[in-house]
C-alpha cells in the first residue's frame, strides 16, 4: 500500500486515506496475531478439547469392550474369573483395558464437571461437589489400576475349575 | 435451561413496549417476574438432543463407577468375583443392559456429531441433518444388538422360556 503513494502514481485523497487505513490495520492485526500465537491455551479450552479427542478414542475402546464381552461367544454369560482373568493376562488387552479405564474416568469426571459448573449456583456447594467428584475419579483410578495390575490369575487357594486353562499347563 | 417458564401466555408478561424480540421478551418477563437471571435458550430438537446427552452422559458415568467396584471384586477371590458378575446374568439385567448400551450409543453418535460441528467447516450448516443420520445409525446398531444381546439372554434356552 506504501509503495502506491511513493511511486507517485495518481492517488486521490481518499485512496491516500484507504492506505493508511488498511496499513493501520494490517499492523494491528499483526500484533493481534503475535498476542494470540503468545496466549497459552486456558485450562477450559483445554478440557473443551480433551473431551472431543478422549471422546473419539472411547468410541474405538467402548465398540471393542462391548463387542468382546458382550457380543462375541456366548455374550454376558460367559463372563466369569476364568474369562476375565485370561483376557487380562495378555499385555495387549491389559493396556487396552487400562486406557479404557483412564479415559472413561476423566472424560467422565470432566463431563460431571461441566454439568455442575452449569447448574450448582451456590459456590460453597458446588466446592464440595467438585472436590467429591474428584476424589471419586482419583479413588476409582487408583482402585481400578491395582486391580489390573496386580490381579493373580491363578491364585492358589481358589478351586481348580474357577480358574483360567493356562493354569494347569 | 430445563425448568425454565415458556411464554405460552403473553397476558402474564408486564406492560410495557410491544417486543416481538424473543430474548427481550425473556428479559421483561425475568424481571417482572423476580426470577433468577438465567440463560434463556428456546431452541429446536437440537436443544433436547444436547439435555439427552448431558442425561445420558451422567448415567454412563454412574454405570461406570458401579462397574469399576464389581469389577474390582475379582481382587478378592474368583468365588466372589463370579457371584458378583452373575447378577448381570438374571434375564431382568438383560433389559437395563438394552438400556445402557442404547445411553452409550446415542452418547457416542452424538459425540460424532458434536466432533463434526466443531471441527468440520460445514457441520454446523448439517447438523440437522446429522440428526436424522444419527437417529438412522442409532436404530440399526441397536437392532443388530438386541437381537444378538437379548438371543444370548432372555431368549437363551432356558433363560425365560
Amino acid at each position: 500500500m506504501t509503495t502506491t503513494i511513493n511511486q507517485g502514481q495518481p492517488s486521490g485523497a481518499a485512496v491516500i486515506s484507504d492506505a493508511v487505513a488498511s496499513d493501520a490495520s494490517e499492523t494491528v492485526t499483526k500484533r493481534t496475531a503475535r498476542k494470540t500465537r503468545r496466549l497459552r491455551p486456558s485450562r477450559e479450552s483445554v478440557g473443551w478439547e480433551f473431551m472431543r479427542v478422549s471422546g473419539a478414542f472411547l468410541i474405538a475402546l467402548v465398540a471393542f469392550h462391548l463387542i468382546t464381552n458382550v457380543l462375541m461367544g456366548a455374550g454376558v454369560r460367559q463372563i466369569n474369573f476364568a474369562f476375565v482373568a485370561g483376557k487380562w493376562a495378555s499385555p495387549f488387552s491389559q493396556i487396552a483395558t487400562f486406557l479404557l479405564l483412564v479415559l472413561t474416568v476423566t472424560h467422565g469426571a470432566n463431563g460431571v464437571r461441566s454439568v455442575i459448573q452449569d447448574y450448582v449456583r451456590n459456590s460453597s456447594v458446588s466446592r464440595i461437589l467438585l472436590f467429591a467428584l474428584y476424589a471419586l475419579a482419583a479413588a476409582l483410578l487408583l482402585l481400578g489400576g491395582l486391580v489390573l495390575f496386580t490381579l493373580d490369575p491363578c491364585p492358589p487357594a481358589a478351586p481348580a475349575y474357577l480358574l483360567p486353562d493356562f493354569c494347569f499347563s | 435451561m430445563i425448568g425454565v417458564p415458556q411464554f405460552r401466555d403473553r397476558r402474564r408478561l408486564p406492560q410495557g413496549p410491544a417486543l416481538d424480540f424473543p430474548a427481550a421478551q425473556a428479559a421483561r418477563f425475568t424481571q417482572g417476574r423476580g426470577l433468577k437471571r438465567g440463560s434463556l435458550y428456546r431452541g429446536a430438537v437440537g436443544q433436547w438432543v444436547w439435555v439427552a446427552h448431558r442425561i445420558s452422559g451422567v448415567a454412563i458415568f454412574l454405570f461406570l463407577f458401579v462397574h469399576i467396584l464389581d469389577t474390582a471384586v475379582i481382587r478378592i477371590s474368583p468365588a466372589a468375583y463370579n457371584q458378583i458378575i452373575g447378577m448381570y446374568h438374571a434375564p431382568i439385567m438383560a433389559l437395563g443392559e438394552l438400556v445402557l448400551v442404547a445411553a452409550v450409543t446415542f452418547h457416542a453418535l452424538n459425540g460424532v456429531r458434536i466432533i463434526l460441528i466443531d471441527y468440520w467447516s460445514r457441520g454446523a450448516e448439517f447438523q440437522q441433518h446429522m440428526l436424522y443420520i444419527l437417529i438412522g445409525v442409532f436404530v440399526i446398531l441397536m437392532s443388530v444388538f438386541a437381537f444378538i444381546h437379548l438371543g444370548n439372554t432372555l431368549f437363551h434356552q432356558g433363560a425365560l422360556l
